[in-house]
């Protein structure tokens, strides 16, 4: 049963209980007022009855005359009125409209019906064992009654029916912001989390579709963010297969010419090269690959390094590039093996982005509380369009010079990492043609 | 001569297909990106067009929207390997869909298939013998010569790779299949030797020491 429903039969109840009870009771209790009053006047006439009949008989008897049982029954027949009398056990006349066989007590009133009449009986004793019942038709009465019960049940069921009406009409208009909850719901759940309810009544259900939305938007977010996620890693297994596919197919390829042909050795040096060359970008990628994972597993102990410990080490990592790096000490919370990791994937990038023997400076600019890392080539620099995205993994802006130069398109990726274990960002400034600048913030660590 | 384009970006897999194909009798040209492929389409006329799909420029199915009008048959060399690349790469057109890492000589049993089909069947010449692959015959001077299967697959293998030396396993497994064992070695001279007294190829049929044996180059 719907809600509006359970509504309407439920005001329904209530109001035809209401109605009903109500009604019935001002009737009856305007019927019982009648009721007495009518039976004040029976008793006033069977009285006057009584007295006139006595005041007859005594006269008689006063007189002389004969007061035996025909008399007094033509006596009370002359007056014209639905009696009946008695002497002790003896009827003497009877012109009652219902059955009476025996006399009632004196001063008793008895209300006798049979079928659609009724009819009340007084009942007195008079002198000389004489017992006299009078009856009085109150069927007028009691037919007025019924009628009036029957008008005000017509009444009550034209009222119910338009007050359901009115009832259906409204229960719908209140039950509105219900329904439209349930449309939203199923909208929501076959997949269209962008729908809202936005209900404004004014009351408890304007708070429910406001929670509601509020869920609604969670779940959106949170949808989101795992299709994001979803199609993250997606794009992440895609990239990673092809860098796994590409150069598998030519270790493969050029294996399988080395085993089956002995062309001439220059074709042969090509092929063995091609195997070298490929196996070693295998073998970096797998390297940067586990770290990249490692990095994503435990929580890293940060502890004070000097920067200046690392330039040296930084400087055999990368012995082909023209390096230049600060002189004075800077102490900041890290990883050194990290920190050298960054600094070397930084400065290889810078270098590859330029000329061979171009400079590539690293600098620390010490601030408040924190060491601002800086790496800065005058390279060919990356389009502005591109710098959100080579923090991507296998992201590469010029995919045929990474490769020439061997890369994998891991490096910014675990850079970001690493920068991120430290509880900072890869900030990334750059001017085609110009050159780059990345910017890694370090808490500064305890006195040197 | 049969003109394949090889449109590939990774210049190792390209160079590959390249040598692979050119030893096979093809003539190749290398296309690095999808600018410089769309140009050389537009100029040239190929029989067969190898694409690789991810492309700086323009990828392989906007190449492949440049190479159907002409009829060129086209053969997918991608690392996108799923089913459902696989079916979007066959519906847009594509007459083949290999899947990096692929062996050589599926890509040119493949590529044969390919040009069979679109009957622009791949004929090979060496002296005055021709080897139509598509219609497994032989003819020498326009004369059919009559060989066995097995020594049709011999000959088809040298005329693939001529100039370069075959090793006598690689021979047999490509001919007769699965490992070689002692005795099979013989088979393989047998039919050399038959091959040569049939084609009168004493000479162009080269024995190379310890190794196996060499179609020589003209």
């Amino acid at each position: 049963m719907r809600y509006a429903q359970k509504l309407i039969c439920l005001l329904l109840l209530v109001l035809s209980a209401s109605f009903g009870i109500g009604g019935c009771y001002l009737l009856y209790s305007d019927f019982g007022v009648q009721l007495e009053r009518i039976d004040r006047a029976n008793a006033a006439a069977h009285a006057q009855t009584c007295t006139l009949v006595q005041t007859e008989i005594i006269d008689l008897q006063r007189r002389g005359e004969d007061v035996g049982d025909q008399t007094v029954a033509n006596l009370l027949l002359a007056k014209d009125r639905e009696v009946a009398l008695w002497r002790g056990e003896t009827q003497l006349c009877d012109t009652l409209p219902v059955a009476c066989d025996a006399p009632l007590q004196n001063g008793t009133m008895r209300t006798v019906r049979s079928g659609e009449t009724v009819t009340a009986l007084y009942g007195s004793d008079l002198q000389g064992n004489l017992h006299l019942v009078s009856a009085f038709d109150l069927t007028g009465l009691y037919q007025d009654r019924n009628a009036s019960l029957r008008r005000f049940l017509g009444l009550e069921a034209v009222v119910l029916a338009a007050g359901a009406a009115v009832m259906a009409l409204l229960a719908r208009q209140v039950t509105r912001p219900l329904r439209v909850l349930t449309a939203t719901s199923a909208e929501i759940s076959a997949g269209e989390y962008g729908r809202r309810t936005d209900l404004h009544t004014g009351d408890e259900l304007e708070q429910v579709s406001r929670s509601f939305d509020k869920m609604a938007d969670a779940v959106q977010e949170k949808i989101a963010d795992l299709e994001a996620d979803v199609q993250k890693r997606e794009d992440f297994m895609g990239a990673f297969t092809h860098e796994l596919k590409t150069p598998m197919t030519s270790i493969i390829g050029y294996a399988d010419v080395l085993r089956s042909l002995q062309t001439d050795p220059e074709e042969q040096r090509e092929a063995a090269a091609a195997i070298y060359h490929e196996g070693r970008r295998l073998e970096s990628l797998s390297q940067k690959l586990l770290a990249l994972l490692a990095l994503g597993e435990e929580e890293l102990q940060l502890t004070d390094v000097d920067l200046a410990d690392l330039w040296p080490q930084l400087r055999a990592a990368c012995p082909a590039v023209n390096l230049q790096t600060p002189q004075d000490h800077c102490v900041v919370e890290g990883d050194a093996d990290l920190l050298l990791d960054l600094l070397c994937n930084l400065v290889q990038n810078g270098a590859k982005a330029g000329a061979p023997d171009a400079p590539v400076a690293v600098r620390c600019l010490p601030g408040a509380d924190t060491v601002t890392l800086e790496v800065e080539d005058h390279g060919c620099g990356i389009p502005q369009t591109e710098i959100e995205r080579v923090t991507e993994p296998f992201y590469m802006v010029d995919k045929s010079r990474a490769r020439k130069q061997g890369g994998s398109g891991l490096g910014l990726a675990l850079c970001k990492r690493i920068a991120a274990a430290h509880g900072s960002d890869l900030v990334i400034e750059s001017e085609p043609g110009q050159g780059t600048t990345v910017r890694v913030t370090l808490r500064k660590g305890g006195t040197p | 001569m049969t003109h394949v384009l090889i449109v590939e970006d990774e210049r190792l897999i390209a160079r590959l297909i390249e040598m692979s194909l050119t030893r096979a009798g093809y003539d190749c040209t290398v296309a690095g990106d999808g600018r410089t492929a769309a140009d050389l389409i537009e100029e040239n006329d190929y029989d067969l067009a190898l694409l690789d799909i991810m492309l700086p420029g323009l990828d392989g199915y906007e190449l492949l929207d440049y190479l159907r009008p002409q009829g060129v048959p086209v053969i997918f060399i991608t690392a996108k390997g799923t089913v459902k690349e696989r079916v979007e790469g066959l519906r847009r057109g594509a007459d083949d869909y290999i899947v990096k890492p692929f062996v050589v000589e599926e890509l040119l049993a493949r590529a044969e298939s390919v040009l069979r089909r679109a009957g622009r069947g791949n004929v090979m010449q060496a002296f005055d013998v021709v080897l139509d692959a598509g219609e497994h015959t032989v003819t020498q001077n326009g004369k059919p010569v009559d060989l066995t299967p097995n020594e049709f697959l011999l000959l088809e293998q040298l005329m693939r790779n001529r100039g370069a030396a075959l090793y006598r396993d690689t021979l047999y497994e490509r001919v007769w299949g699965g490992d070689r064992t002692e005795t099979d070695t013989r088979t393989l001279d047998l039919h050399i030797m038959r091959l040569r007294r049939k084609l009168h190829w004493y000479d162009h049929i080269e024995t190379v020491y310890r190794i196996g044996y060499r179609l020589k180059k003209e």
